[in-house]
């Protein structure tokens, strides 16, 4: 699990990074989104127009004044230019933004209606003005002056509005600049803490790498320290065997004068004896040679039925003796040709015979036979036996040193490591070695050997 | 003829063909004027105006302008001259034009917007003459909804409208 919690951190920050990040495009975005809107409004023509309807309400009123004394010189065309230009500047509150706008504006919407009412009332009669009129020029002129307090009204309405509103976006555009900002500085900081547990989580990787190596180099060197321990000592055992064994058969055959029947039994149980350590000895040997790579395989072509052949001769004793039926089938498969150590090979196959036989039950078989794979490029032998079977269990140590079955343990002599051999040799001539089984029905073992075809690329 | 007309004589030719240069080949104009086009040549520095009824505006090569403007509903459609097709007209050249409103209001253009876009002093919206109660006669109108960038309130202060007066400077 501490393996995993820097990698979850990463992952972790990386996901804040993420999310943070589309926080910022939205934000950005509906700030860019806020600043278009604000600038697609007119906002200052709005205030400029209703400063105009005052202006232009006054020059009108001016105007009437004007009219009213006749020397002044303000025509009729005057008259109706000014109250054109008033209408015009009550008609931009009429369409488009300004319209919009001003009916949000408090009183602003009612005192422009009062504007248009009273003009609209107005209208007719200032245009039937005539030069004798000056008396109802005036009180037009008077008329008008009340609409003065609405005309100032709007103006202060939508200053104060345009007030609110310009503080309000400008508070909104900079919350969105510093919520942008404090999203990246979140990002920063996220990609930085993101950086450094990844440089220390590469690092602890390395570490972590470096440690298993130097523990699997200890391994290797201890486990070679320990074959050449047993490669040394087997054979400082062997030397004294070979007084033991000598000896014990000079005994047997009477050689210097007969000697009694019980001596003669210890003689031969000393014989028995001493072979079956001198074949455990070897047996280690073996196994120290292969762990220990200093076993000399020495390569050549072999005929497989002629191998298959030799080793039936060696076996067919033992199975004549515990009376197991032995066959054989390579004839038809006369032509396959491996790349393997002859000896090692009939070793193996020797020791794979040897169990199925001593193994068996009673008055079982054992067949062997042989086939080739030119799509895998191997020879393959099949033994088959008509044993007890290999439990589930022990499926997957039956190739490992000293492992036996304890159904047969105390019946059946054995040290236990002729299969690990079988396997290191195999292994050792680029082949493998394998089985399947059935409890009661038997066992079908198999060995892969690269055929000579295909054992320039796998042997050299 | 005696040749001391002659000083007369020539001044009156000075002051008739700097007339026909001010005209510029144009009609003198027939109905109510509607918009004074002036400006200063500045070799001569010689003042030079040009005045305008709507007849003669609507004979410049008019100009269609579909846009949306911050004081109308929906999409408009304007017609009138290009601004630059009116001071070729009057025979004016210059960097900047000082628009005057009927109330005199005043803007300045750049040439250079009316060279960079096809400005236009619109004489007609959505097919009708515009009275000056609905902005008219003459508003200067820029191509918004074609061109994104000019949306600001900057341009939209140049966009001047009831224009009585363009002084080319």
């Amino acid at each position: 699990m501490t393996f995993n919690n820097p990698r979850m951190a990463i992952w972790l920050f990386l996901m804040t990074t993420v999310v943070l990040f589309i926080l910022l495009v939205t934000t950005v975005n509906l700030t860019r989104q806020e600043n278009e809107r604000l600038s697609l409004q007119a906002r200052d023509n709005i205030m400029w127009g209703a400063a105009q309807i005052e202006t232009d309400l006054q020059n009108l009123t001016t105007s009437l004044f004007r009219y009213g004394h006749s020397s002044s010189g303000v025509t009729k065309e005057d008259l109706q230019l000014r109250l054109d230009l008033l209408w015009s500047r009550l008609n931009v509150f009429r369409s488009g933004e300004a319209a919009q706008t001003i009916m949000v504006i408090n009183d602003a919407p009612n005192m422009l209606d009062d504007i248009v009412v009273t003009l609209s009332k107005l209208e007719s009669e200032i245009l039937t003005l005539n030069d004798t009129d000056q008396a109802r020029a005036i009180g037009l002129a008077e008329d008008l002056l009340a609409l003065n307090p609405q005309a100032y009204g709007i103006g202060i309405e939508v200053f104060h509005f345009l007030n609110n509103e310009t503080v309000r976006s400008r508070e909104s555009l900079q919350a969105g600049m510093s919520h942008s900002i404090q999203y990246l500085i979140g990002i920063l900081v996220c990609s930085l803490i993101i950086g450094v547990l990844w440089i220390f989580e590469t690092r602890r990787a390395n570490n972590y790498s470096r440690a298993r190596d130097e523990a699997l180099a200890e391994v290797q060197l201890a486990s070679q320290a320990k074959s050449y321990f047993l490669a040394s000592m087997s054979h400082e055992l062997r030397t004294p065997l070979n007084a033991i064994i000598g000896f014990s058969e000079v005994m047997m055959g009477n050689v210097f004068g007969p000697i009694g029947v019980k001596y003669m039994d210890y003689a031969k149980d000393i014989n028995q004896s001493g072979q079956h350590l001198l074949l455990l000895i070897n047996e280690i040997l073996d196994l120290s040679k292969i762990e220990s790579r200093t076993i000399d395989l020495n390569f050549e072509t072999v005929q497989l039925s002629q191998c298959i052949n030799d080793c039936m001769t060696i076996i067919r004793p033992q199975a004549e003796k515990e009376g197991i039926i032995f066959t054989g089938d390579c004839l038809h498969n006369s032509t396959v040709e491996v790349h393997a150590d002859p000896t090692r090979l009939r070793q193996v196959m020797i020791n794979i015979l040897s169990n199925a036989i001593k193994y068996n039950k009673p008055g079982g078989s054992v067949e062997i036979w042989c086939e080739e794979n030119h799509q895998a490029g191997m020879g393959r032998i099949h033994i088959k036996d008509t044993g007890l079977g290999i439990p589930e269990e022990y499926k997957g140590i039956i190739f490992s040193p000293f492992s036996r079955d304890p159904r047969t343990t105390r019946e059946k002599e054995g040290t236990g490591i002729g299969l690990s051999i079988a396997s290191l040799l195999m292994e050792s001539m680029n082949g493998e070695i394998g089985f399947k089984s059935m409890i009661g029905e038997g066992t079908t073992f198999w060995i892969d050997i690269p055929l000579v075809d295909n054992s320039a690329a796998a042997c050299c | 003829m005696s040749w001391k007309f002659l000083p007369v004589f020539v001044v009156a030719l000075i002051a008739i063909s700097t007339h026909v240069d001010a005209g510029q080949n144009l009609a003198e104009p027939t109905g109510p004027i509607i918009l004074v086009v002036d400006g200063n040549i500045s070799h001569t520095n010689t003042a030079k105006s040009s005045r305008f009824d709507m007849a003669m505006l609507k004979k410049i090569l008019s100009h269609t302008i579909k846009t949306e403007t911050p004081w109308t509903d929906g999409m408009q459609t304007f017609e009138g001259p290009l601004l630059s097709d009116v001071l070729k007209s009057a025979g004016l050249t210059g960097v900047t034009i000082k628009a005057v409103a009927i109330n005199d209001y005043a803007v300045k253009i750049p040439v250079s917007d009316t060279e960079k876009y096809p400005v236009i002093l619109a004489h007609t919206l959505n097919g009708k003459v515009m009275p000056i109660r609905e902005k008219g006669p003459l508003w200067v109108i820029y191509p918004w909804t074609d061109n994104p960038e000019l949306r600001k309130e900057t341009i939209y202060a140049k966009s001047i409208w009831q224009v009585k007066k363009l002084s080319i400077q």
